[in-house]
């Protein structure tokens, strides 16, 4: 018995669409969660994260397929029956009970006894560190308070899942990320499981170990961070996530051609996209032999704090974007207008069937 | 302060003056032993209001005005709420003609609407009285109800229903703990607003009650046949009662024009 | 889902039952008797469009008196409402939230206690009387305050300003600063920016300002009954005195429905108009 749930995974997805009226907001898709995953649903605004959360949650019925939880069928269910809790957009505080009446509400329709309920209450209060606005009204509390009560109070009926749409969103960008640190210890010391819907990449990849990227109602890639940084699938993905160099070749009985440089790839004949990273691109003076590489103007140095943005003309008519760090540019900065040639291993660039 | 703002801030209170002063002059005459309506008012004095009380005629229409005025708030609260939330589930074009068509009676004028109400008792024979006075007010008041419970309720943020479906809370569960408390002030608010207007009718009322009196008909009657002091004193309880429950009602929905 | 529906249907069902039996049904009704009419005070159902004849012609004068004298009410409360609804949008900071609140507390009570307040002051012995004879402005008491069409006018103004500036006001308060400030800027002055800007967006507060005030005082019979005196006869009290005198349903009817027709093209055609006249004053 214990084997198979621990083959099983927690959440299994098969076959789920939605449609509105005529506009398709999920193509049929299928996901697996494993138990004391993290995972991001990262995708940009309108993609149908939202959408999947919510059939996740049962505040949607999906169209077609299934959803499983536990091994169990929860497709029919709604809410109030799958053991998933939500920490909503806008963090859905019931404005007129005090914190303390938020946390305990799940537990107080559950008919958990007082004593326990109390119990309960006061430790996941602790543990939010917000014991000491247990009596406050939500309009008496910060963005970040009202954060934490709106986990705290999900948090506290100890779901399967723990859903949440876009938690950080509406932070400023300073408690952003030190509640995104939070966000991942809580992970660690709970050991849930939890599914987190994000438009920042950024936030995806420092929060989840596993990251599904959507577009246009699919999911395009699924993988751990460093899959979906490295080995990005698509262009798409590419694109989205961290910043990338994308370049646009031909692909002929097996070999591409990027200005002078022959580039080994199989597949079929056609226009494909060549991905690189603006931090494994160098500049260099003298044509380096076993690299690939472009001849080049530099156009424009932006200096970005940490590092110095470099903006290279090619000759073949392309834009490159180079990142030197600071104190490699301050020890060898280059002048505007210089020639150069922008090159890179043939293992820092991707070739992307064109999607 | 330039001179163009003066002209306009002065111009502002006297506007003001021109809302307050005749309603002030009111209640300013009803407290003094003056009994015509002139300059000086007089000692103070509740003489007017002693004699008022003291007339079988304002105690009947007190307690008419009292029972068609809770039954017309009760009635209003209870079918507009439950209006209101079927206008908000049903589609959105739908609902904003049923609302259109509900709010129609407010836009009439009120002797259209009294003449029809009394052309049709004596056509079906119904008997005039309290009885038919509660229905006939509650098709003008109804509409503000439903109007303001309404806007309550698609400003009402859908995530707090489904926090309370995502921690188990059922429909009934919903309503009472989570719905009913968060639009409770403006269900009062609307309640009270539907009683002052209730309370203030008289043309309709007039047309509709048969025999009997509210207290604006008991005005309406004093006035006709003498000019009575006490009249001051029944029109500033008219005032104190129908503003004092527009003050409480806007209060409690926070309306502000 | 067919459950859902018909539980909403349901829950507005009761509001749309009253509404239908004390309302529609009873105007239906009316509508029908208004092409009855009456023998030995009882109701002859031989549909003819006799009331309506009469209407347009021994009433004729007393529908044309009612409109323009409703017309004026709403000129009247409209303007002032909007020099109201202006001021506390452009001058009065604090003091507008109390304008505000005056105008909303006594929107829905006292309307007869208005009525016989203005009775009150402008009688020849009332108190304006009284202080223009203390002030020496007058010798002896002015006698067209009280029973004329100026107290009708007066009455109802004071009665319906507070109808008239919510719309106004709201209207106005959505008129963004931009717009304004881009026109003071541009050179325009504060007429021009007033008939340029600020009136094309007030366009529905106005018109439903006006139609509020002209709607009310066409149908009023109270106020021209308490301070009209004999010469300011309104529809209304011929309205009022075919049901109640002469037990004329049919004809009182019909005068009903006459008028409210006129009114409601009198309305449509101003808004119609609105943008034209607008246009008008600008050039
Ligand atoms: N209730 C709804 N009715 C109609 N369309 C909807 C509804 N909810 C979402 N959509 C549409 O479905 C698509 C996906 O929406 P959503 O899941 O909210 O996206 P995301 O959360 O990724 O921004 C969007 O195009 C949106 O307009
Ligand atoms: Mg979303």
């Amino acid at each position: 018995m214990l084997s198979a749930s621990e083959h099983t995974p927690l959440l299994r997805l098969t076959g789920i669409s939605k449609s509105f009226g005529t506009q398709v907001a999920l193509h049929p898709l299928d996901l697996s969660v494993a138990r004391g995953d993290f995972v991001a649903l990262l995708g940009p605004s309108g993609c149908g994260k939202t959408t999947l959360l919510r059939v996740i949650g049962g505040f949607l019925r999906s169209d077609q397929g299934r959803v499983e939880i536990n091994g169990a069928d929860v497709t029919d269910l709604g809410p109030e029956q799958r053991p998933t809790n939500m920490v909503f957009q806008g963090y859905g505080l019931f404005p007129h009970m005090t914190v303390r009446e938020n946390v305990a509400y799940g537990l107080k329709i559950a008919r958990v006894p007082a004593e326990k309920r109390n119990q309960a209450v006061g430790e996941i209060l602790e543990m939010m560190h917000i014991s000491g606005l247990s009596d406050r009204l939500p309009r008496a509390l910060s963005g970040g308070q009202q954060q934490r009560v709106a986990l705290a109070r999900a948090l506290v009926m100890k779901p399967s899942v723990l859903l949440l749409d876009e938690p950080l969103a509406a932070l400023d960008l300073q408690l952003r990320k030190s509640m995104q640190i939070e966000l991942r210890n809580l992970h660690r010391e709970i050991g849930g499981t939890f599914i987190c819907v994000t438009h920042d990449q950024g936030e995806a990849i420092g929060l989840a170990n596993r990251v599904a990227v959507m577009n246009a109602g699919r999911i395009v890639q699924e993988g751990t961070p460093e899959d979906i940084y490295q080995r990005p699938s698509n262009a798409f993905v590419a694109g989205f996530v961290g910043e990338s160099n994308i370049l646009s070749l031909t692909r002929q009985s097996g070999s591409c051609r990027l200005a002078d440089n022959i580039i080994p790839s199989s597949g079929p004949d056609g226009t494909v996209a060549m991905m690189i990273r603006p931090d494994d691109i160098s500049l260099v003076e003298v044509k380096p032999a076993a690299e690939i590489s472009l001849y080049g103007q530099l156009t424009d140095a932006v200096f970005m704090g940490d590092h110095v943005k470099l903006i290279v003309a090619a000759e073949t008519g392309d834009t490159l974007t180079v990142h030197r760090s600071r104190q490699e540019w301050q020890s060898d900065p280059l002048e505007s207008g210089k020639r150069v040639f922008a090159s890179w291993s043939r293992d820092a660039c991707h070739i992307l069937e064109q999607s | 302060m330039t001179l163009r703002a003066a002209c306009w801030l002065t111009f502002g209170i006297l506007s003001a003056a021109f809302l307050v002063a005749p309603l002030a002059l009111v209640v300013a005459f009803s407290f003094g032993e003056n009994p015509h309506a002139t300059l000086p008012f007089g000692n103070p004095t509740l003489q007017w209001y002693r004699e008022l009380f003291a007339g079988d005629d304002f105690l009947a229409a007190l307690q008419n005005s009292a029972i068609v005025t809770s039954c017309v708030g009760l009635l209003s609260a209870v079918l507009g709420t439950a209006a209101a939330f079927g206008f908000t589930a049903l589609d959105r074009k739908l609902s904003r003609l049923g609302a259109q068509l509900i709010s129609l009676p407010v836009m009439l004028p009120p002797l259209v609407l009294a003449l029809a109400l009394a052309t049709a008792f004596s056509a079906t024979r119904i008997p005039l009285g309290l009885g038919t006075v509660i229905p006939s007010h509650l098709i003008f008041t109804q509409p503000f109800v439903i109007l303001i419970i309404y806007a309550r309720l698609t400003a009402f943020d859908r995530s707090l229903i489904d926090s309370a479906r995502d921690l188990g809370a059922s429909s009934l569960q919903i309503f009472f703990t989570i719905t009913l408390p968060l639009i409770a002030p403006s269900l009062i608010g609307a309640t009270l607003l539907s009683m002052a207007i209730s309370l203030d009718d008289f043309v309709i009322t007039f047309f509709t009650i048969g025999g009997g009196m509210t207290l604006p008909t008991l005005i309406w009657g004093m006035l006709r046949t003498h000019l009575d002091p006490t009249i001051n004193a029944l029109g500033t309880l008219v005032l104190v009662l129908t503003l004092g429950l527009s003050v409480i009602a806007f209060k409690l929905t926070r309306y502000k024009g | 889902m067919s459950s859902v529906r018909s539980r909403d249907v349901a829950a507005v069902a009761p509001s749309f039952l009253v509404w239908t039996g004390f309302f529609f049904a009873p105007i239906l009704y009316l509508f029908v008797v208004s092409f009855w009419s009456v023998r030995q005070y009882k109701l002859v159902t031989d549909a003819s469009f006799d009331n309506y004849l009469l209407a347009a012609g021994e009433y004729r004068h007393a529908i044309v008196f009612t409109l323009a004298l409703a017309a004026l009410v709403g000129v009247v409360t409209t303007v002032f409402a909007f020099a109201m609804a202006y001021m506390i949008r452009f001058y009065a900071g604090r003091f507008g939230n109390v304008l505000l609140f005056i105008a909303l507390t006594t929107l829905f009570g006292g309307y007869l206690v208005k009525i016989y307040a203005w009775k009150g002051l402008l009688g020849s012995t009332g108190i304006i009387n009284q202080a223009l004879l203390a002030a020496g402005l007058i010798s002896e008491p002015i006698s067209w305050l009280l029973y004329s069409p100026f107290a009708v006018v007066i009455t109802l103004v004071h009665f319906l300003l507070p109808y008239a500036l919510l719309p106004i006001n709201a209207a106005l308060r959505g008129v963004d600063d931009a717009p304004i400030e881009a026109a003071r800027d541009l050179g325009a002055p504060p007429s021009r920016i007033l008939i340029d800007v600020i009136l094309p967006q007030c366009e529905r507060g106005i018109l439903t300002a006006f139609a509020l005030a002209f709607f009310v005082s066409a149908g009023d019979y109270v106020t021209p009954q308490l301070v009209g005196g004999t010469d300011t006869f309104m529809i209304g009290n011929f309205i009022q005195s075919q049901f109640v005198n002469r037990m004329n349903a049919p004809v009182g009817a019909a005068l009903a429905f006459a008028t409210l027709l006129m009114t409601l093209l009198v309305v449509a055609l101003l808004s119609l108009l609105y943008r034209r006249i607008l246009k008008a004053c600008a050039t």
